[in-house]
């Protein structure tokens, strides 16, 4: 499923500053698309607006698939799967009525028990599908969610830091995990981090997110064969160019009173090097 | 649902020790007690005046006791009583759970109602009762709407304290993986709810159970507050203070009860 963002801008309140203004993106089927940005940028918002949780105050989300003709997001579909920040399972089921758990809401009852235990297995949760969440370490709980979200087969596939809140062999180790999912999948993947390092393993393009309103900076491709190494040089290098240019578009969090308007006509780029003028000149 | 096991922390042996060691001071207190009565007792009614009183201390009350357990009146009241209690609180289940979630879920209905459910739970529901007497063509019924009455507000209230806790990541989920909302009510917030409902319920039943005595004075002709009174116009303080006490252990059974069930189907909030 192809996802096309136009204009989409989003302010919270009638009179709230826009958090996020005139993005537009074009994601492709099967894409795997990484969107860069600092904490509180409103990421997770933008994810949340394709997956129909939030609407956006202006522009609009189409979505083109193959045989059908074009739609408009209007609220949430499991078509569109999401997997949160924080394992957010059902503390009262236990990880195999978590994982079948949109299946059943959605009437998907077919071979569930046959596929549920496949995704178990996917998962590397064999032995635990009769565990309750609270009995799962964070990592367990993390791979359940991702089981619920593929289950259903979605067409795309949205995931805000689902690795952040992991230690760092496993997150190394569920990214490597996740790119073989996606791989022999086939859906398209929208992955929100502020982490540069997890965008460059994981995108094939690089979304930076920057400003105040925030928008799209730049998008970078990234042309490294899978799996990628962050001791490859050439990993290196693009991560010293979007470092470069994450410092130009990045408006400090304490500089943004000062920038901001109910809706910001100037650049970011323009905005952050005004301010680092001023700060010089001090 | 979850069905969780009570959690251990030690092995089987030291949970058997653990058990053993609150049975025994669980005993010592219930031994202080009565040595505490007798004291009491025997220092007030020793006294010529209170001469007729003694029958208000622990042996002959422990005989009436004992009498009362073979007696199928008692049975029978203690039936009525029970009767009485699950059926006001049943009413208020019903009234209670929807009005609960609801006022939980919509923040500007839980902002209207606020007040007045504050000023309604602190009359007593001893103060209905001209009321009911007067609205209720039966004693039964005014009973009934009395303990609905006292019992209906903690339901309503932990109910929406329930709901309101609810984590926004878990509706976003199942939003997100299709629900619609009616399952998002059903499979989400009433499972999320239920602790706090059984909290609610182990409230009320404390409530029913302390009111019942005062609204069975209506003029019933069955229950526990009608043998209390029976046995207090008949002079038979012995029986009297074996209903009191019987009312004591029939409420520590309910609670320990709804304590158990409590555990039984609860879960714990760490996922």
């Amino acid at each position: 499923m192809r996802i096309l963002l136009r204009d989409i801008g989003k302010r919270f309140g009638r009179r709230g500053r826009f958090v996020l203004q005139g993005i537009e993106m074009d994601i492709g089927r099967r894409d795997f698309v990484a969107v860069l940005g600092e904490s509180g940028c409103g990421k997770s918002t933008l994810l949340k607006m394709i997956a129909g949780l939030v609407p956006p105050t202006t522009g609009e989300i189409l979505l083109e698939g193959p045989n059908r003709p074009t739609e408009r997001v209007h609220g949430p579909a499991p078509s569109r799967s999401m997997l949160f920040q924080q394992p957010s399972l059902l503390p009262w089921l236990t990880v195999r009525e978590n994982i079948a758990f949109g299946c059943r809401l959605r009437g998907e009852l077919e071979d569930l028990a046959y596929r549920t235990d496949q995704f178990i297995e996917m998962m590397g949760l064999y032995g635990h599908g009769d565990k309750y969440p609270s009995e799962l370490s964070v990592g367990q709980a993390q791979r359940v969610c991702l089981a619920r979200a593929l289950i259903g087969h979605p067409e795309v596939l949205l995931l805000d830091e689902p690795f952040s809140a992991l230690d760092t062999l496993t997150r190394t180790r569920l990214q490597e995990e996740f790119i073989n999912i996606w791989q022999s999948e086939g859906f398209t993947a929208v992955f929100v981090t502020h982490d540069i390092e997890e965008a460059i393993l994981l995108g094939r393009r690089v979304v930076l997110l920057g400003g105040y309103p925030t928008r799209v900076e730049e998008v970078f491709d990234i042309d490294l064969p899978y799996p990628r190494r962050i001791t490859d040089e050439r990993f290196f290098l693009v991560k010293n160019r979007i470092i470069e240019r994450f410092r130009e578009v990045v408006v400090p969090p304490d500089r943004r009173d000062y920038l901001s308007g109910a809706s910001c006509p100037l650049p970011g780029r323009f905005l952050a090097a005004s301010a680092a003028d001023e700060e010089g000149g001090q | 649902m979850r069905i969780l096991p009570l959690h251990r922390n030690g092995s089987l042996a030291d949970d058997g020790l653990f058990l053993l060691q609150r049975l025994a001071y669980a005993a010592a207190g219930f031994v202080l007690f009565a040595v505490g009565w007798f004291l009491v007792g025997e220092i007030l009614f020793d006294r010529p005046a209170f001469e007729q009183f003694s029958d208000l201390l622990p042996l002959p009350t422990l005989r009436a006791f004992m009498g009362l357990a073979g007696d199928p009146h008692f049975w029978s009241s203690v039936a009525a009583s029970l009767r009485r209690v699950l059926v006001g609180i049943l009413l208020a289940l019903a009234i209670g759970l929807p009005v609960g979630l609801c006022i939980g879920y919509f923040r500007l209905l839980r902002d209207l109602v606020n007040t007045p459910i504050q000023l309604l739970r602190m009359i007593s529901p001893l103060a209905w009762m001209p009321i009911a007497l007067l609205i209720f063509p039966s004693f039964e019924s005014a009973i009934t709407f009395l303990v609905t009455m006292a019992t209906v507000w903690p339901i309503i209230l932990n109910t929406a304290l329930g709901v309101s806790r609810l984590r926004p990541a878990w509706l976003e989920m199942a939003r997100n993986q299709g629900a619609n909302d009616r399952q998002l009510l059903v499979k989400v917030v009433f499972p999320a709810t239920l602790p706090y409902l059984f909290t609610s319920l182990r409230l009320a039943l404390g409530i029913a159970w302390i009111i019942i005595v005062p609204v069975e004075f209506l003029g019933v002709s069955s229950g526990l507050g009608y043998l209390i009174n029976d046995a207090r116009d008949t002079l038979e303080y012995d029986r009297l203070m074996a209903v009191v006490l019987a009312i004591g252990v029939l409420g520590y059974c309910l609670d320990t009860a709804i304590t158990a069930a409590q555990r039984f189907f609860g879960w714990t909030w760490a996922d």
